[in-house]
């Protein structure tokens, strides 16, 4: 399981966000923020250049 | 009837009987409304009953029984809807604090359309905050329970409707499935749940969770119960952007047509080796194929990409397009959230516009790699949950991300599923399997469900 976000990273993305997090709501986010890493990283290894998204706009 | 009865078996056997004069639409609904005053203390099935709408629709439908002009199937038959589902006049919540004063005005297109086929509805029936954030505690109303054992969880996130129908309080029930909220409380509460096609129900009026996943839904006692339901509520909507415009498919001529012929894939990877199902949940699958195969199925096995694919690309797409619809209130009003949904939603922020499209990316190649699959079969064959029903104290705040779910990947592909009890666990509690099929074939995904449950047991065991 990888290493949840940088400390910096997470702390800016999550003021970005405008969330107000307690320091406990901010320890269990950022614990958990290893899953969001874990499955970025499944994806992106698989993404062939030309592939398209399953959104592709229909006029 | 009226009083603490018990309510008909199921939907299809009430149908009949007041169909043929033997049971009384409004006795019916009283005796459904006295069941759940009774037991909602113990199982929060319910966020709020509605016994004057009730006993008003529960009279109309006894004056067109008495006139020989009944509507259908559903006419005078007690239901819920998940409280997520708007309904004109009475509070449309998400069980949730943010929207605790929300009338609509109007109601659901899928509301509406059960009303129109004479179905009662009794209540407003639980559900995880928003669909995504339970089983919590610190909501305005608990979390549901179930009944096999009211220390378990009843899966998620359709939780009263999984809880109402398997206690007999009603004999039918709205869901929404996103990653799985149909399937999960179906499996875990012992019933019959299907998610039908992506588009094939209106999700008109219903607050969303994840757009592009999102469905809805039907939860009852059986398999033949379910295509009843879906068939009054399946349809075109011009209000709803991803309701398919195609005309209804009829759900119940072939639904005794049996399975003789019907090739079925077992998935038997995702349940023994991608996700390590309990023994009582893989005796389950492998007793339905046995059952479908003796019905004369054609059963094989089929390998489609890593349970894990289809997780990743999943979650990060139901968290973004969360994330998309909460934003609002995450800034304004993020501590009136229950703690479950406000942590989980936080989590969502930390997932890119990259990220997102990548997992759409990944969307397209997985649809396109089990449509492959599906050349050679019509349905697919896996378990429906990997466990029995959990202690309800004992469910993570982020569960759903710490192992990889088996409802999901249908959700991304927007191929029906169908959960059916297949049997109980080594605790007492249901376990079950998942019927799939290919997009816009949910009759044939029924066909199959009804064939087991035809063929086995099981229906015949109810909750205490």
């Amino acid at each position: 399981m990888p290493d949840p976000l940088p400390e910096p990273l997470f702390d800016a993305l999550i003021a970005r966000a405008g969330l107000p997090l307690t320091p406990a709501e901010r320890d269990s986010v950022r614990a958990a923020s290893r899953h969001i890493a874990a499955l970025t990283e499944r994806l992106r290894p698989q993404a062939q250049v030309a592939l398209e998204p399953a959104t592709v706009f229909r006029p | 009837m009226s009083g603490m009865g018990e309510l008909p078996l199921g939907l299809a056997e009430a149908a009949r009987l007041i169909a043929a004069k033997q049971l009384s639409p409004v006795e019916l609904a009283e005796c459904a409304l006295t069941r759940a005053e009774a037991r909602n203390p113990e199982l929060h099935a319910f966020i709020r009953l509605t016994p004057d709408l009730a006993l008003s629709q529960a009279r109309a439908a006894e004056a067109r029984q008495m006139s020989g002009a009944l509507k259908g199937p559903l006419d005078g038959i007690p239901i819920g809807h998940k409280d997520i589902f708007e309904t004109a006049g009475i509070p449309t919540t998400g069980h949730s604090r943010i929207l605790a004063d929300h009338v609509p005005a109007k109601d659901a297109a899928v509301v509406r359309a059960w009303a129109e086929a004479g179905a009662v509805t009794i209540g407003k029936t639980a559900t995880h905050e928003f669909a995504w954030g339970g089983p919590s505690f610190d909501l305005p109303w608990p979390p549901a329970r179930n009944p096999w054992d009211t220390t378990r969880f009843t899966g998620g996130s359709s939780t009263g409707a999984g809880a109402a129908v398997a206690a007999g309080l009603v004999l039918g029930a709205t869901g929404s499935d996103t990653g799985g909220s149909i399937r999960g409380p179906a499996g875990l509460c012992g019933l019959a749940g299907i998610k039908p096609t992506y588009g094939l129900c209106s999700r008109s009026g219903v607050l969303p969770l994840a757009h592009s996943l999102d469905t809805t839904g039907p939860i009852a006692w059986t398999v033949e119960d379910c295509a009843l339901l879906l068939q009054a509520m399946a349809g075109h909507d011009p209000e709803d952007p991803s309701s398919a415009d195609r005309p209804v498919p009829d759900l119940i001529s072939g639904l005794g047509g049996g399975v003789r012929g019907l090739r079925i894939g077992l998935i038997r990877h995702f349940h023994e080796s991608d996700l390590v199902a309990s023994p009582a949940v893989r005796a389950g699958v492998d007793h339905m194929a046995a059952v479908l195969r003796a019905e004369g199925a054609i059963l094989s096995e089929v390998t489609l990409p890593p349970l894990l694919d289809f997780h990743a690309a999943g979650w990060l797409i139901l968290m973004s397009e969360a994330h998309a619809v909460h934003e609002p209130w995450l800034r304004t009003r993020f501590h009136d959230y229950g703690e479950i949904l406000r942590e989980r939603l936080a989590l969502a922020t930390l997932v890119s516009a990259a990220d997102y499209l990548q997992a759409q990316r990944q969307r397209r190649r997985l649809c396109q790699q089990v449509a492959a699959a599906m050349e050679g079969v019509d349905l697919l064959l896996t378990a429906a949950q990997p466990t029995e029903a959990l202690p309800i104290d004992r469910v993570s705040k982020f569960a759903s991300l710490e192992s990889p779910g088996l409802t999901i990947p249908f959700n991304l592909t927007g191929q029906p599923a169908l959960a059916v009890c297949t049997g109980f666990g080594e605790g007492g509690l249901p376990v079950g399997a998942q019927l799939i099929g290919r997009p816009f074939e949910d009759a044939t995904v029924l066909r199959a469900g009804h064939a087991f449950e035809r063929a086995t047991a099981w229906r015949a065991r109810r909750a205490a």
